[in-house]
């Protein structure tokens, strides 16, 4: 350790900026390194749901070009074509999906298949089916009776079935891609004879490979796309708002960018401080005769002795940290994570030391601005501390910073609006006080009136700490109230009760029979509904075909088929935004809101559907906001019950299965061959997993952003001591007592705490409730109780944090305070 | 750094009919007006005037530190009017001592650390530690070297400044107010030490005080109204 940083170091104000940077290094190296991870297995799981980094799905078989392009960028490429069929087997038939896949299927995540013969349990594969063989899935393979080795019939052609399916990727939309199905090599496709023009199958392409290309791939195909082609890629960042991934990681990287940012501040505390003193010693160094240059060398070389060793030690430290939180996760949900990479470590090294610059750069700048002569004009390296550049280059770093860190503009403006609004709002509030007490308060010897008098008599410094003690509870009550509404949201879309059973293909003559059975059961609820395939004809009777959309997504949109339902009540997790819902016998149509913006509809315009040939006209009486993730049946388009006249449609049902009657799946298969019942136990289970995982991952990161908090706390206190020291020695040497003293100074700050917290709890609602509606897409409940908490704790540990940073002064004899050298 | 050595008959310091004046506002004030004084090497000068007379102005015209709105300064046989800070700063280095009345000591570091911040500055410097340590033991001090400014007395600390300001064996020593801050005995003290120390190191001194002892004992008198010397 050099000799200058060990000097550097008996200083508070330098501690504490160490301490910032290592405390923003094991933040952004911890959770950067762990959120990466996060993100990278989310992208993985993602990618393995979907079997591939991205796909072209089509109704029609697709064009060579497009593969031969993948390749020609380097990507893998796998192709796959689903369709229903009947499995034909010595026990008997059934209607089941149908998927064949190139030999290197799935191109991400992995088969599952079920342990049998020399096979153990839970082998993982990424192959498709030799040539001449099917695997089928466990629910088909039970219904069927397979037997291993034995014969299966699809179309004209007899296969070897070999193994039973656990889990395969899901690979596409719908609740088709969940039917239980058989797997064969796309090899055998032809021979069956099940594929002709007319045949209503889904041909893939799919393709995995690095980022780079797959974008090239994406910029060289869409505009290609045909009217019937779609295109999706593995990405969260497409998704994340919707889905319990996205939500994780929106979190992680609100939490990260809190703690980074409070970091920050308290860097820029400490820099404030540290300069404080410093100035002197310039002016000094500069007296004995150092030149410009000298001086900034010697102040270079001292912050960077202390910031390199503090960010390398803290990226370090949160490389350590983040390796034990993937451990603990490994352990509680069996997900191994991907390694860790260098990069967010280096990026967060870069950000410690970007973070420094920022804040030490103005004030390195303005050293020369000191003059020699001002040690013997008292007051004068005051003024030079008050360095107003300094504050706009931290607010312009932070700004940059948050950009940089979210990813996501709205987050970064969230956080960022919300922080100047409570500075702003506290900063106001307090000047208001102090108008009000001026005014009120009658002079009494009591620690009351001396806290008040204490606030009153320093405004600017006590709306400073008001507002910076106000901004930082702000965000960390924002951080816990939303972490709240995050685990409540997880809790409640996948609650025990949750739909696990998904029946589909119900005749109209089964559901009474279907449902008598599920209540004999001992299933609650069995509501069932129906389907109806169509087309969209017209809009405000014109023709689809005729009219110019915005866009290509409307377009491809309207020559899909849509499952449209009829239900007199609005459906559970659907909320209506515009319009009504059905009230009379009148005939209306409710539209799901982002469908709506897509065919360009509102409340007041009508739809002409076409099921089967048969065109039924009826107006849009409202819009409906969907929760998509209820694991409920949802739907695009609903009708009012009679608008869709006779039209043919089938039912569908979500209904809970008691573990206990794990075998009803099959009864029902006995009973009612064309139903096709979809067991969800393993989705549901891979999704609980996922939530798990993030909230360990979430209680991680709120310590982190808690501790820089915390130093932030310290840094105010550190700030204003010099001040503080003067005051106590003032009033030590008109006679105040120690405890008179103590109890007005813990007043002072259990006062600011207290009004702190009040408005900085009001703002974090808004902020949050602003933040749970448009950004993770959740429902906000104000938690009473647990802000009269939070106000109560943000007043315990401003007064607390406080009075312990400036207790040691109380110790001291005034003359001793008010010696020149004196530094606590 | 070797020692400058200025014989007595030597101009050391020396301003000639200089002024000074500040702009407050739409107000000009003139702080010093046509001052010419005269130091030579080896002996001691004091400057006297009441507070706001400008003898404060006039100590950091002569050091270097300042410079006046008009009339010539030379230090160290340079005329330093056209000099910038940088340069002036490159004049002072190692050559010019400064004791002030508020001890300026850095409070972070110890008494050793603080001596040695004057040959620190100073390039090429060597044995910085001994010779450091050898200045503190001039001034009864070498036993606290290692006590930071809090844990010392006023007389104490600027018993440090004191070493701090003699380390580089300085050709001229300026002193602002060094008995200011302190008791009788101390000043007494402080007094005495620094005259014996400047004597040693044939260093001239420049004394800015009130106390009418202190200033005769130096060989010029000066004594400033209003801007001027009278």
């Amino acid at each position: 350790m050099s000799g200058q940083f060990k000097r550097q170091l008996r200083q508070s104000e330098f501690r504490l900026l160490f301490a910032s940077i290592l405390l923003a290094g094991i933040a952004l190296g911890a959770v950067g390194i762990f959120g990466d991870r996060m993100e990278r297995e989310m992208v993985n799981r993602t990618s393995a749901m979907l079997g591939a980094d991205a796909q072209i799905s089509s109704t029609r078989p697709l064009d060579d070009s497009y593969g031969l392009k993948a390749e020609e960028l380097g990507l893998e490429v796998a192709r796959s074509v689903n369709f229903m069929s009947m499995i034909i087997n010595d026990r008997g038939s059934r209607l089941a999906g149908v998927r064949a896949v190139s030999s290197n299927y799935p191109l991400r995540g992995e088969i599952v298949l079920k342990g049998q013969g020399n096979l153990p349990e839970g082998q993982k594969t990424r192959s498709a089916p030799p040539v001449g063989s099917v695997w089928a899935a466990s629910q088909l393979s039970k219904s069927l009776g397979l037997k291993f080795n034995s014969s299966v019939q699809l179309g004209d052609s007899v296969f070897k079935y070999q193994h039973e399916i656990l889990l395969e990727p899901e690979g596409g939309a719908g609740m088709l891609r969940l039917a239980p199905r058989i797997l064969m090599n796309l090899e055998d496709l032809g021979e069956t004879g099940l594929i002709n023009p007319a045949s209503r199958a889904r041909f893939r392409l799919m393709v995995a490979g690095d980022r780079d290309a797959l974008s090239r791939f994406e910029a060289a195909i869409k505009p290609k796309l045909k009217e019937y082609e779609s295109w999706r890629i593995a990405d969260t960042r497409q998704q994340q708002v919707r889905n319990t991934v996205g939500r994780i990681v929106s979190f992680i990287r609100l939490a990260i960018l809190l703690s980074v940012v409070l970091a920050v501040v308290a860097m820029a505390l400490a820099a404030q401080g540290l300069w404080g003193k410093q100035a002197n010693e310039v002016a000094i160094l500069r007296c004995l005769g150092q030149q410009h240059r000298q001086t900034l060398k010697r102040l270079a070389r001292s912050y960077l002795g202390a910031a390199l060793p503090a960010a390398l030690i803290g990226v370090l430290t949160g490389f350590g940290l983040q390796a034990v939180a993937g451990k603990l996760v490994e352990d509680a949900t069996g997900i191994a994570l991907p390694p860790a990479s260098w990069m967010p470590g280096m990026i967060a090294v870069i950000i410690c030391l970007l973070s420094l610059v920022a804040v030490m750069l103005p004030i390195m700048i303005s050293v020369k601005q000191i003059p020699a002569i001002s040690l013997l004009r008292s007051g004068q390296t005051d003024e030079i501390r008050k360095n107003r550049l300094a504050i706009y280059s931290i607010l312009v770093f932070l700004i940059l910073l948050t950009v940089f860190l979210a990813r996501d503009l709205t987050l970064a403006l969230s956080v960022l609006a919300g922080l100047v609004v409570a500075t702003v709002l506290l900063w106001s509030c307090i000047r208001v006080l102090i108008v009000l007490a001026n005014r009120y308060i009658a002079p009494k010897s009591s620690a009351w009136y001396l806290a008040v008098k204490a606030i009153c008599s320093n405004g600017s410094r006590s709306a400073w700490i008001a507002s910076t003690f106000a901004a930082i509870m702000f965000s960390l009550i924002l951080l816990g109230l939303i972490r709240g509404e995050v685990f409540e949201a997880w809790e409640k879309s996948v609650p025990d009760t949750a739909p696990n059973l998904f029946l589909i293909n119900i005749k109209e003559s089964n559901t009474e029979p279907l449902k008598d059975m599920l209540v004999k059961s001992g299933v609650t609820k069995a509501d069932m509904y129906a389907v109806i395939r169509g087309r969209i004809a017209k809009i405000n009777d014109r023709d689809v075909a005729s009219l110019d959309f915005k866009s290509a997504e409307s377009r491809h949109r309207i020559n899909h088929e849509f499952n449209f339902t009829e239900l007199s009540d609005l459906p559970a997790d659907n909320t209506v935004i515009s319009g009504e819902w059905f009230s009379s016998d009148e005939p209306g149509l409710s539209i799901e809101r982002e469908t709506a913006q897509v065919l360009e509809v509102s409340a007041g315009d009508s739809l002409t559907l076409d099921v089967a040939g048969i065109f039924f006209t009826a107006p849009v009486t409202s819009i409906r906001e969907v929760k998509w993730d209820n694991m409920q049946p949802n739907f695009y388009i609903i009708a009012s019950p009679g608008v869709l006249g006779d039209a043919a449609r089938n039912y569908i049902s979500g209904v809970y299965v008691p573990q206990e009657r794990g075998d009803l799946v099959y009864d029902i298969n006995r009973q009612f061959p064309n139903v096709t019942a979809i067991d969800l136990g393993m989705l549901l289970e891979r999704f609980r997993k996922l939530a798990n995982q993030g909230s360990g991952a979430i209680s991680v990161v709120f310590l982190f952003t808690f501790a820089s908090a915390l130093l932030v706390f310290i840094g105010m206190i550190q700030a204003q001591k010099p001040s503080r020291q003067r005051e106590i020695a003032l009033l030590k040497s008109m006679g105040a007592s120690r405890k008179f003293i103590k109890n007005s100074i813990f007043t002072e700050f259990a006062l600011t705490g207290f009004i702190a917290g009040s408005v900085a709890c009001i703002l974090a609602m808004l902020s949050s409730w602003l933040l749970a509606r448009n950004l993770f897409e959740l429902s906000f409940n104000i938690p009473w109780g647990a802000l009269a908490l939070y106000i109560f704790c943000g007043t315990l540990i401003v007064s607390v944090t406080g009075f312990l940073s400036i207790r040691n002064l109380l110790n001291e004899l005034p003359v001793k305070l008010l010696s020149p050298g004196f530094v606590k | 750094m070797d020692k400058v050595n200025i014989p007595p008959e030597h101009v050391i310091a020396q301003t000639i009919r200089i002024n000074k004046s500040v702009t407050m506002g739409p107000e000009t004030i003139n702080i010093l007006n046509d001052v010419s004084l005269t130091i030579y090497g080896g002996t001691s000068a004091s400057i006297s005037g009441i507070s706001g007379s400008g003898k404060t102005t006039l100590l950091g015209i002569l050091a270097g530190l300042d410079l006046p709105s008009s009339g010539t300064v030379s230090l160290l046989g340079q005329t330093i009017n056209d000099m910038n800070e940088d340069q002036r700063a490159q004049l002072r280095c190692g050559k010019v001592g400064f004791v002030f009345q508020s001890f300026h000591l850095l409070p972070n570091l110890t008494a050793l650390e603080n001596v040695s911040l004057a040959l620190e500055v100073v390039p090429n410097s060597n044995q910085i530690r001994e010779r450091s340590l050898a200045a503190l033991e001039h001034v009864g001090l070498a036993a606290r070297s290692r006590h930071l400014p809090s844990q010392m007395s006023g007389g104490e600390q600027q018993r440090v400044a004191l070493a701090r300001a003699i380390v580089t064996k300085p050709a001229i020593l300026f002193a602002d107010e060094p008995t200011g801050n302190l008791d009788y005995a101390t000043s007494a003290q402080i007094e005495e030490m620094m005259f014996s120390l400047c004597k040693d190191f044939h260093s001239a001194l420049v004394v800015v005080t009130h106390d009418k002892a202190l200033a005769k004992r130096c060989d010029q008198h000066h004594v400033i109204e209003a801007g001027r010397l009278v």
